[in-house]
């Protein structure tokens, strides 16, 4: 084996030809594969294979507990009868629009904190604390209490009606779906008529939206935070000698520098938001008419309630694909995009 | 300040996205690690057994579905080992309910040990989907609650579970069971499981006050829909929320449309509707979705946001006036300081006055298990008169037994009892049905209850 054989050794300086040989090898690359062997091994077996095993699972005939892994006639049959539910249809629609306004609102939050905590003169550490704490409590937790808040009769509508303020919004309790598309798109696309739930937006899932805004943006804010703290004073000084504005500088000066910060919250923040699960479980199950069901709530009950363990896996890997529209960009990004 | 080097930046942005990813790649939820490792567990008993010669340490072990069970164990006779029950019997009365039966399995089994594997949370949905798992890594319970019906059909497919007539023979189970429960555990002519104790699933509670104030008559036993919709507009007129609903779970919900429909249909044709002997695509089917559309007219409009014990405290408290759930809401309306007959009453579901909706707890027992002679006494002592009083007086049900001494159970729970050995039996869809139907009826409902679209709805049961 020559050390050229691995892709690995492009990293590393290049070894001298010469003394070619498995010690040689070992001798440069051992710690590498020291480190990176079980972790490989281990993510080959648990990740990598159990998608393997997922994938084989949704085409197969899997109902019930025993093992079925007799292939479906037609291969594709559980997916193309779970796409046309209306129930995944919602779940797709809740989770698009709820990783869409979750992701805003968190990043924006996020960024309006981590400027107000980096510039704050005291308390900055109390602050940080404050406002990453959220993160750290459990979904199911805050999920039960927000729960409590949106309660019409008894949680925050109490507020609002003592501020003398008119509106009592049904919050996760409100069925209306708003801006429905799906109407016109069915005269637009041609075969729309597959269209079998209301594409708007779920006012139950505003709600839902702001919980977990709350819980999270503590989390953007902190690696907002980090990026603040790596821009070179510099750039501020240079900034106030050339006469920008402190919104100026932000916008001009800070956010360019903040770019990577901001690619890393969407991704994690993204794929958390996806995979939605025990918050929605908590706060407002599927909500009314399914306003607020997901696709992590039909995973675990087609899975463990129907037992229908072929649409449970169908579902799971409709997740992945998800998460991938996310995921491969970045990856892309950083190590493709990212070399020029 | 000093400026993050770049190079360091992207490192520590690859490691991130690697944790990302793993996350990612990781499922939906923590169960699907439980699979791995469960699996992985089992498999690597699997090998020890399989690779080791058998030592005198081996009671140390887990009895595992490996074994063979034809072959009596060393020690049968006289009764020692290990039995592992399992069960979602952790909350207070639950818990206090499964000691009165462990107890008595310890007094027909003074040697053998009990291992008590009682998985929480989730009504029973996290122990059932832990119990998945455990079947599809062969290492399965010795004993474990379900229920009749339904409940059983996945386990009768897999063939995980194993007759247990014999100890209804032998205890002589048969002579003081309802006829109807016993054939709602039996499947071509075997029984497969002994039940605990029974709920009644079509009760319609009520708030005294709030009826008194609106001038609505206390419900009577012969109630029916059309007094019921009356009375829920005149409630709403005399601004009254008419019925309390637990809709944050979906079985609040599924419960109601199966309590009218029972009331409809009358236990016969609830029988043929279950056995497939008539069409759901019925026009007696489309007349209980007419009604059920009609009465969620009257739903408190907090109900979304509720679970079923919110919705019973909301009766309690005088928010809103009826609410139609099993007999587990009893326990909660007296916890919650209301007098029964004073603060509440009670009384069947409109049209089911003489027909028990059977919501019952049952145990079976591994096809495999070593300890089949401990399993027996398991389930023979469960059966007795004072197992099933002690049993039920913790757990809120009713004995199933037609010759226990009622009269130390509170006074719902006598008359519910009476009820059993006397009224005609239906057997829960929600609670035990088959579960992929079960989950396409809970699917039908949520949508219906929004759409009011009975067409769509019966058809949506028929199709499955």
């Amino acid at each position: 084996m020559t050390t050229n054989a691995l892709p690995q050794s492009r990293i590393g300086p290049q070894p001298k030809r010469a003394r070619t040989s498995l010690s040689r090898f070992l001798e440069r690359n051992g710690f590498r594969i020291l480190v990176l062997g079980p972790t490989l091994l281990v993510l080959g077996i648990f990740v990598y294979g159990f998608i393997a095993y997922t994938a084989r699972v949704s085409v197969s005939q899997w109902q019930g507990l025993a093992v079925n892994l007799e292939p479906n006639d037609p291969l594709m049959s559980t997916y193309s009868e779970m796409l046309a539910s209306p129930r995944f249809q919602a779940d797709i629609r809740n989770i698009t629009i709820f990783t869409v306004l979750f992701l805003t609102l968190a990043v924006v939050l996020g960024f309006v904190l981590a400027i107000l905590v980096h510039n704050s003169l005291r308390s900055r550490g109390l602050f940080r604390g404050v406002f990453l704490f959220p993160y750290s409590l459990s979904f199911i937790v805050t999920g039960v209490v927000w729960r409590w808040i949106f309660t019409p009769s008894t949680g925050v509508n109490l507020i609002l009606d003592r501020l003398g303020i008119d509106a009592r919004p049904g919050w996760i309790t409100d069925p209306t779906v708003v801006g429905d598309v799906s109407g016109a798109l069915e005269t637009v696309v041609p075969g729309g008529d597959v269209i079998n739930t209301q594409l708007g937006i779920p006012l139950a899932l505003i709600a839902v939206v702001i919980a977990a805004s709350w819980q999270l943006a503590g989390f953007a804010m902190a690696i907002f935070l980090a990026g603040l703290a790596g821009i070179p004073e510099e750039l501020a000084e240079a900034a106030s000698l050339d006469g920008a504005k402190t919104r100026q500088y932000y916008w001009h000066v800070a956010m360019p520098q903040l770019r990577p910060m901001l690619v890393t919250i969407l991704v994690i923040l993204g794929h958390v938001s996806l995979k939605s699960f025990d918050l929605v479980v908590a706060m407002s199950g599927r909500g009314p008419g399914f306003a607020t069901d997901v696709p992590g709530i039909y995973v675990f009950e087609q899975t463990f309630r129907s037992l229908s363990f072929n649409t449970g896996a169908a579902a799971s890997i409709v997740m992945l694909l998800l998460v991938g529209i996310i995921i491969v960009p970045y990856l892309y990004r950083t190590y493709v995009g990212g070399k020029s | 300040m000093k400026a993050i080097p770049k190079t360091l930046s992207w490192k520590v942005l690859a490691a991130l996205l690697a944790l990302a990813l793993t996350a990612a790649a990781c499922g939906s939820d923590a169960e699907t690690t439980t699979t791995e490792a469960e699996v992985e567990n089992s498999e690597s008993a699997t090998d020890a057994d399989d690779g080791d010669e058998p030592t005198a340490e081996d009671d140390g072990d887990e009895p595992t579905a490996e074994d063979d069970g034809d072959e009596p164990t060393e020690d049968a006779t006289s009764s020692t080992g290990e039995l592992e029950i399992f069960s979602w019997w952790t909350s207070g009365s639950e818990d206090t309910a499964l000691q009165a039966l462990i107890s008595a399995f310890q007094a027909g089994a003074p040697n053998a040990d009990i291992i008590n594997g009682a998985v929480s949370g989730g009504g029973g949905a996290n122990a059932q989907a832990v119990l998945a798992t455990r079947i599809q890594g062969n290492d399965l319970p010795d004993t474990w609650q379900s229920g009749p019906g339904g409940r059983l059909t996945p386990y009768l497919e897999a063939d995980v579970i194993r007759p247990v007539t014999e100890v209804y023979d032998d205890a002589g189970f048969r002579d003081t069971m309802p006829a109807g429960l016993i054939e709602s555990l039996s499947v071509d002519g075997e029984i497969y499981a002994v039940a605990t104790g029974a709920h009644r699933g079509n009760n319609l509670w009520y708030n005294k006050a709030l009826l008194d104030g609106a001038g609505v008559d206390a419900p009577a036993g012969d109630y029916t829909n059309e007094q019921f919709l009356a009375d829920l507009a005149t409630l709403d007129a005399a601004g009254v929320t008419g019925l309390c609903l637990g809709a944050n779970q979906a079985f609040a919900v599924d419960e109601l449309f199966e309590n009218i429909l029972l009331g409809v249909v009358g236990p016969e044709g609830w029988a043929a509707l279950r056995d497939g002997d008539r069409s759901w695509d019925d026009p007696e089917v489309r007349e209980a979705a007419e009604i059920f559309g009609q009465v969620l007219d009257y739903v408190d409009p907090d109900a979304s946001a509720l679970t079923w014990d919110q919705a019973i405290l909301r009766l309690a408290d005088g928010t809103c006036a009826f609410n139609s759930m099993g007999d587990w809401a009893y326990g909660e309306l007296i916890n919650s300081g209301a007098v029964d007959n004073e603060d509440f009453g009670y009384v069947n579901q409109p049209g089911t006055d003489g027909v028990f909706m059977l919501v019952v707890d049952a145990f079976v027992v591994a096809k495999d298990t070593p300890n089949w002679d401990l399993a027996k006494v398991w389930l023979t002592e469960m059966g007795q008169p004072e197992t099933q009083l002690e049993f039920n007086i913790a757990k809120g049900a009713s004995p199933v037994r037609n010759d226990v001494d009622t009269s130390a159970l509170p006074p719902y729970q006598q008359g519910a009892a009476d009820a059993l050995a006397a009224d005609a039996t239906a057997l829960s869809i929600v609670h035990h049905g088959e579960p992929a139907f079960q989950t396409v009826m809970s699917e039908a409902v949520t949508i219906f209850a929004q759409t009011k679209d009975v067409e769509q709805f019966v058809q949506a049961l028929a199709s499955a």
